[in-house]
C-alpha cells in the first residue's frame, strides 16, 4: 500500500497540508483578515459574531475558532481583531501556543488603523512562513482522519455514490485510519442499522437514544416531525418517497466497519476506526464539514449527485458523484465519476481506484475544492 | 428503481422478470414489483420505506401519492426492539 506522507507538528497529530491561517475575531475585523489572507496567500475566517453574543454563544464562537486553528493541516495562525471586541484573544493565543504551533495576534485599534494593522499583519504572515518546513515526511496512517458526508443528493447518491464511500470508509479503517460520519439528523428510519454496526450493545443504545433525543428535540422546538421536513421537495421530485428511503441511502456511507462510539463536535477520535460525531444541525453542507474540521479531519469525502462545489477551510474535499451527466457537465467541481458503477463496474475495482486517488490526495495532489480555492467554513451553533 | 425514464405502458425488465409499467416512471423514481395492498409496507433495500395509502397495482409508479411516510413508527418500533433485545444476542 501506498505511504502517506504529510507534515509533523510540535504536538498533536500530523497534517497532510500546510495551510496558513488568518482568522478574524469579530465581524469588525473581517475585511482586514480578508485583505491579509488575499496578500499572503493564506486561508481567512470571517463570520458575522465576536461581540454582543449571549454567553452560550460567545463560548461556541470562541471554541470554533480555538479548534480550527487547532487542526493538524493549519501551519500557522495570524489572529486579527478590532480591539474591543467580547471575543478573548488572550485566551485564543495561549490555547494556540499551547501546542507550539506558530501564531502571532494583532489588533487594528492598537496599530493605529487599517494600513498599519495590514502591514503588520503581512509581516507577522509572512515571517511565519518563512520558517514552516515543506518537507512532507512518512507519517503513520493513524494522522489520516477523514469525514464523509453527502449532499445535493439526487438518485444516484445511494445507489452508487454512497455505496462507494461505505467501501472506501472500510478500506480507510482497514488501513488504520479514522473516518467521521455526521448528518445524525439523516440517521432517523434507519437507527437500528446504524446500532447493529456499533462495536458493543452499549454504543448501540447510544445511537439510539441520540436519535430519540434529536426527533424529540425537533417535534419540541417545531411541532412537526423530522419526516414532515425531510426528503425535501428536491429530493422528493428526484423519486425519493420516504425519511427511511432517503436515511437507508445516507448511512450506505459507514460501510462494514465497526463504529467505535460518538464523538462530540471538538473531540478527536480516541483511537483509529469508524466514528459517528454527533451533528445534528440541520444546516448547509458546510455545517457538518466544519464540525468535522473541529474534531482533526484532514481530509474530506462528499457525494454529490447534483454538484456543488463546497470545500473547507482547513483540509481538501474530494468530491464524487454517481451521475455520470453531473461529472461530464461540472468537470472542475467535481473529482471522482461513482457513476462507473451503474454503467457495470464493479464496487471493489472503484473503491481500490477511489482509495488511490484519496491516498494521492492525502499525500499533496490538489483536490478540486483546492484548485478552486473553496475554502469554507461556518461557525456550528447547534451542537452540544 | 427506475435507471432510466419509462413510458407507460412500456415492458420492464428487472429481477428476471418483467412487467408492464401502468405509469410514466422518471429515472430514480420507484415502480411496484408487485401488487401492494392499503396498508401493506413498502418495501425498498430491504425494508419497510412507507406503507400503502391506497390499493397499488403491479407496474404503478411509487411515490408520495400512494405511500405514507411512517418513518416516526418505525423509529419508535426500532428502538424499543434494541433496547428489549438487550446485550446478549446479536
Amino acid at each position: 500500500m501506498k505511504q502517506v506522507t504529510g507534515y509533523l507538528r510540535q504536538k498533536g497529530p500530523a497534517g497532510i497540508r500546510n495551510y496558513t491561517l488568518v482568522i478574524s475575531t469579530v465581524h469588525c475585523a473581517n475585511s482586514l483578515a480578508q485583505s491579509i489572507a488575499d496578500k499572503t496567500g493564506s486561508h481567512v475566517i470571517v463570520h458575522d459574531y465576536g461581540c454582543l453574543e449571549s454567553a452560550d454563544n460567545a463560548r461556541s464562537t470562541f471554541f470554533a475558532l480555538k479548534n480550527v486553528a487547532l487542526n493538524p493541516n493549519i501551519a500557522a495562525v495570524l489572529i486579527v481583531g478590532l480591539g474591543c471586541e467580547q471575543t478573548d484573544r488572550d485566551r485564543l493565543l495561549s490555547e494556540i501556543r499551547n501546542v507550539e504551533k506558530p501564531v502571532e495576534c494583532l489588533t487594528l485599534q492598537a496599530c493605529g488603523g487599517f494600513i498599519k494593522a495590514e502591514e503588520l499583519g503581512i509581516k507577522l504572515m509572512n515571517e511565519m512562513k518563512a520558517h514552516i518546513s515543506d518537507k512532507r515526511e512518512s507519517i503513520s496512517f493513524s494522522n489520516l482522519v477523514v469525514g464523509v458526508q453527502c449532499g445535493g443528493s439526487d438518485w444516484t447518491t445511494a445507489l452508487a455514490a454512497n455505496p462507494l464511500i461505505g467501501a472506501l470508509t472500510d478500506r480507510i479503517v482497514k488501513a488504520g485510519g479514522s473516518v467521521l460520519m455526521g448528518e445524525c439528523a439523516g440517521f432517523p428510519g434507519s437507527e437500528h442499522i446504524v446500532a447493529e454496526h456499533a462495536c458493543s450493545y452499549e454504543v448501540g443504545l447510544q445511537i439510539m437514544d441520540m436519535c430519540d433525543s434529536l426527533r424529540a428535540v425537533f417535534f419540541s422546538e417545531h411541532g412537526q416531525s423530522l419526516s414532515d421536513v425531510n426528503p425535501t421537495p428536491g429530493n422528493k421530485a428526484g423519486g425519493i418517497t420516504t425519511l427511511v428511503e432517503k436515511s437507508m441511502g445516507n448511512v450506505k456511507k459507514m460501510g462494514a466497519a465497526p463504529i467505535q462510539g460518538i464523538l462530540r463536535i471538538g473531540e478527536y477520535p480516541p483511537h483509529p476506526g469508524l466514528w459517528l460525531l454527533d451533528i445534528r444541525a440541520a444546516g448547509p453542507d458546510a455545517t457538518t464539514t466544519s464540525g468535522f474540521s473541529l474534531s482533526g479531519a484532514v481530509m474530506g469525502v462528499f457525494s454529490t449527485g447534483r454538484g456543488t462545489p463546497l470545500g473547507n477551510v482547513a483540509f481538501p474535499v474530494v468530491k464524487l458523484t454517481g451521475n455520470t451527466d453531473a461529472y461530464r457537465m461540472l468537470p472542475d467541481i467535481l473529482d471522482f465519476n461513482a457513476g462507473v458503477i451503474l454503467e457495470g463496474q464493479s464496487l471493489d475495482t472503484t473503491a481500490d481506484a477511489l482509495f488511490d486517488f484519496v491516498l494521492d490526495i492525502a499525500c499533496g495532489c490538489c483536490s478540486r475544492s483546492e484548485i478552486n480555492h473553496c475554502f469554507e467554513f461556518m461557525i456550528p451553533r447547534d451542537y452540544r | 428503481m427506475a435507471l432510466v425514464d419509462i413510458q407507460q405502458g412500456e415492458a420492464v425488465t428487472a429481477e428476471g422478470g418483467i412487467l408492464i409499467a401502468r405509469n410514466a416512471v422518471s429515472k430514480g423514481h420507484k415502480i411496484a414489483w408487485r401488487d401492494i395492498h392499503a396498508g401493506e409496507s413498502v418495501v425498498k433495500y430491504g425494508v419497510p420505506i412507507g406503507k400503502a395509502s391506497s390499493e397499488i397495482k403491479q407496474g404503478d409508479h411509487v411515490h408520495i401519492h400512494n405511500v405514507l411516510d411512517i418513518t416516526d413508527e418505525l423509529c419508535t418500533a426500532y428502538a424499543s426492539a434494541f433496547r428489549q433485545r438487550g446485550g446478549g444476542e446479536k
